[in-house]
């Protein structure tokens, strides 16, 4: 089954997020900001990385940029609520290479679609 | 001599005064000498002015009419039988009063500019105050007039400014807020799918999914109507907006509502943010069809071109047969969290979130309604003119 790696900096929303996706048999390695992330994706090179684009200390969008750099074929889902002033940052990763988008609040239904969507993309 | 000066003014403010109230004036007369009505009366006439005049003969009645019918400008004698005309009190602020006194009364008309009358005139023969009537009738329109339009751009500067530090706010918390109903969304539907599928604990939990999914629309209207600038936009068509609104509401119009739609335009571009845009017309149309829900009627939508200022603007009329809405409640019904829906039944951020919309496009939004009869919403934005 394929290997998702969360990178969050909501506890709560976090171990909700694992909860579901261990039910549907992913494997995952959880990552509270980007620095962690990005050395836990050169350790496991995941299938996907679930990445929020608003954290503290690295932000989403440097964590998205860096991490496509050094591997351009990472499939990013990015995961936002909007925030500060901004509307969403969602077109924004897109325009950054993600894969594909989450918005918060999502339901399961949809985390799942969205993980379906980007593990089939033959573009990566 | 009187004559020609007459002649050569009286086009002149005729046109200043139709610019500003595109109709006649309605003047409320109170005297309570017949004589001196009939006098007035012939002043106005003979200036050749829009004005129509209502004449009564007390406070009382004065009171009565003003309650039942509108006026643009009230001329009231200052000593009336059932008492002087600054009884009327407050009326002296909504309405711009011209008192009229004896002469030898200045004493008395001072008296009156600070109780709030705009102007006055002395009566009787010699004074000839009378025939300056007219000419004073318009300069008090026209400055009330524009007092009324400053006092309406700074509520409206003062509204914006609100708006703006209710977006930062709201642009501030959306994140963590969305986080939070992300892990009460996610959390619930974990514990719906461990638990039987007939139990009353499982519906208790749908409820709590809805009240969540609730939430999350509330935080996005709030959002709409302080869209950050960095959005996108592109060209966008009105007319096939307004088309997909129509599918997508398709099946939830009540039978007894009935859609009739006049386009005088083919196309309708302009330039904003396709969401934003379509998100506006399915708010307005949802109104629409929901004030009609209980009697049912037709809803009309209009859409067509139109010069304003010479600048070409698409406008979209939307008209209910509803239960149309209350001076008091018409005022308010922009404001951000106003609604006459029942608890739970409308956010009371829809229409704050279109007026947010339509003027972060350079549009406008304006309603006019009567009780019994319905409401008109008519939506106007600026065509994109290029090609």
């Amino acid at each position: 089954m394929a290997r998702v790696l969360l990178v969050d900096d909501d506890d709560q929303l976090r171990s909700m997020v694992t909860q579901m996706l261990e039910r549907e048999g992913f494997e995952v390695t959880e990552a509270s900001n980007g620095v962690e992330g990005l050395e836990s994706y050169a350790d496991l090179e995941t299938d996907i990385i679930l990445l929020d684009m608003v954290m503290p200390r690295r932000d989403g969008l440097m964590t998205l940029q860096d991490l496509l750099a050094s591997y351009p074929r990472a499939r990013v889902i990015a995961m936002s609520g909007g925030s500060r002033g901004r509307a969403s940052w969602l077109p924004i990763a897109k325009r950054a290479g993600a894969v594909g988008v989450l918005k918060k609040p999502f339901t399961k239904d949809q985390l799942m679609d969205s993980l379906a969507a980007a593990l089939a993309n033959p573009w990566k | 001599m009187i004559n020609s000066q007459q002649n050569r003014r009286t086009p002149k403010s005729y046109d200043r005064l139709r610019d500003l109230f595109f109709r006649d004036i309605e003047i409320l007369l109170i005297e309570d000498s017949a004589v001196d009505q009939v006098v007035f009366c012939r002043y106005v006439e003979r200036s050749q002015m829009p004005f129509v005049v209502t004449a009564v003969g007390s406070l009382a009645e004065a009171r009565e009419k003003l309650a039942n019918k509108h006026f643009d400008i009230i001329v009231a004698d200052y000593y009336l039988p059932d008492g002087v005309c600054l009884e009327l009190g407050i009326i002296f602020y909504e309405y711009p009063v011209v008192v009229m006194t004896g002469g030898g009364d200045e004493k008395i008309a001072v008296g009156v500019m600070k109780a709030g009358a705009k102007d006055y005139l002395i009566k009787g023969t010699g004074s000839g105050a009378l025939k300056m009537l007219p000419l004073t009738l318009e300069n008090v329109l026209i400055r009330h007039h524009a007092e009324r339009e400053r006092e309406e751009l700074e509520a409206r500067a003062d509204e914006m400014q609100k708006m703006e530090s209710l977006g930062r706010l709201a642009g501030g918390i959306a994140h963590d807020f969305n986080n939070i109903l992300g892990s009460i969304i996610g959390y619930t539907e974990l514990a719906v799918e461990d638990v039987e599928e007939d139990s009353i604990t499982r519906r208790n939990l749908q409820e709590v999914l809805i009240a969540a999914q609730r939430a999350s629309h509330l935080v996005e209207q709030i959002l709409a109507y302080t869209r950050d600038s960095a959005e996108e936009r592109v060209r966008v068509d009105l007319v096939e907006v307004l088309d997909e609104v129509m599918n997508m509401l398709a099946h939830s119009i009540p039978k007894n509502v009935e859609i009739e739609i006049i386009r005088q335009v083919d196309y309708a571009y302009v330039h904003g943010n396709e969401t934003n845009l379509y998100q506006v017309v399915m708010n307005l149309i949802t109104n629409g069809i929901q004030a009609m829900e209980a009697e049912g009627g037709i809803l009309k939508i209009r859409m067509m071109e139109i010069i304003q200022g010479r600048k070409p603007m698409i406008c979209v009329e939307i008209s209910d047969q509803g239960c149309g809405i209350n001076r008091d409640h018409l005022e308010r019904i922009f404001e951000p969290f106003f609604t006459t829906k029942a608890p739970g039944k409308g956010t009371g951020m829809g229409l704050a979130a279109v007026q947010g919309i339509v003027e972060y496009h350079n549009g406008r939004i304006d309603v006019s309604s009567q009780v019994g009869v319905g409401s008109v919403f008519t939506l106007q934005l600026p065509s994109d003119l290029n090609d």
